[in-house]
């Protein structure tokens, strides 16, 4: 499967980005083929609005299953569920531990309590 | 009070005054875009009773013959914005708007502030009409949508998701566009208004 994690630099040693919509880079990581990639969330970042669903529809066109993660905004997190991909937890670290962490069956699903409501 | 005066024309006095026809200065509040504009028109009916009119932001032409004969209905356009709040828009616009009014101009006061319209406190009009403002979101019917992506890709807004097996809209990002009607193959889209303000 595809797996999604929102980092702060382009490659497996960078820090977990704990933000989903305007996280800096997404790094898909497919556990299967072990293949990875880096996918420039720069515009997403830098969006006035829909950050999140911008993201989403982008993970969701890549075949992405998991995503892992800090926080997720409203909207995000409504786009996620309609996606179906599940959520999993990640505040710190590197991209790579996170991914080793979430094979090893280690992290914990994110919570609407993750999902703030803001204007 | 002297004749008002535009940098590239001049205004006779006696454009005003001769407005017969009764043409009341007329104040409303109109909720659409942003910033403040006090559109004045200064209408004249010459002796023939013929009215010309030329209209947007036309420069005042000087003309020998205006006091006499004056035939010309001339529109002006002054859009008063600022990029904060507090500087004096509403000020600079309601004053304006009675001045002109004083001097026998025909004038309208719109504005277009759609947070706080405050020009009303100001003029206090005789009567308030109220309209129900609506806007247009789409609506995906999802048994004719063959799930292509086109309309996710052509909205700027990030304001429709296409996955797999559905369409969503997000209404509070949607700008009313309508691109998305326009592309869908398969005219699944159509537009409802739901309720604004």
């Amino acid at each position: 499967m595809k797996v999604a994690i929102t980092t702060q630099g382009p490659d497996s040693a960078s820090p977990v980005d704990p933000r989903f919509g305007r996280a800096r880079f997404f790094r898909i990581v497919d556990t299967e083929s072990g293949q990875q990639t880096t996918v420039d969330n720069a515009e997403g970042m830098n969006a006035v609005q829909g950050a999140g669903t911008q993201a989403v529809q982008a993970l969701a066109r890549l075949g992405v299953q998991a995503v892992l993660t800090g926080h997720v905004g409203p909207k995000a997190w409504n786009a996620l569920q309609a996606a179906k991909i599940q959520m999993y937890s990640v505040t710190s670290g590197s991209a790579e531990a996170a991914c080793q962490a979430f094979l090893a069956g280690q992290l914990s699903m994110l919570t609407p309590a993750e999902a703030p409501g803001h204007a | 009070m002297g004749p008002a005066r535009s940098d590239k024309g001049q205004w006779v006095r006696g454009w005003g005054l001769a407005a017969e026809e009764g043409v009341a200065a007329e104040a409303k509040a109109v909720k659409a875009g942003v910033g403040v504009a006090v559109e004045v028109s200064a209408a004249a009916v010459g002796a023939a009773g013929r009215k010309e009119k030329t209209s947007g932001r036309q420069t005042l032409q000087p003309k020998s013959s205006l006091v006499e004969n004056q035939d010309a209905l001339l529109t002006v356009r002054l859009a008063i914005a600022s990029g904060k709040g507090g500087t004096g828009k509403t000020t600079i616009a309601t004053n304006l708007a009675v001045r002109l009014a004083h001097h026998g101009q025909e004038v309208v006061y719109v504005d277009c502030d759609v947070e706080a319209p405050n020009g009303h406190l100001f003029l206090k009009p005789d009567e308030v009409r109220e309209y129900p403002v609506n806007r247009l979101v789409p609506q995906v019917s999802q048994e004719r949508c063959q799930h292509c992506g086109d309309c996710g890709r052509i909205c700027r807004y990030n304001a429709i998701l296409c996955l797999a097996e559905r369409t969503l809209i997000y209404d509070e990002l949607c700008h009313s566009c309508g691109g998305c009607v326009r592309v869908c193959p398969t005219r699944a889209i159509t537009e409802i208004p739901p309720l604004w303000g």
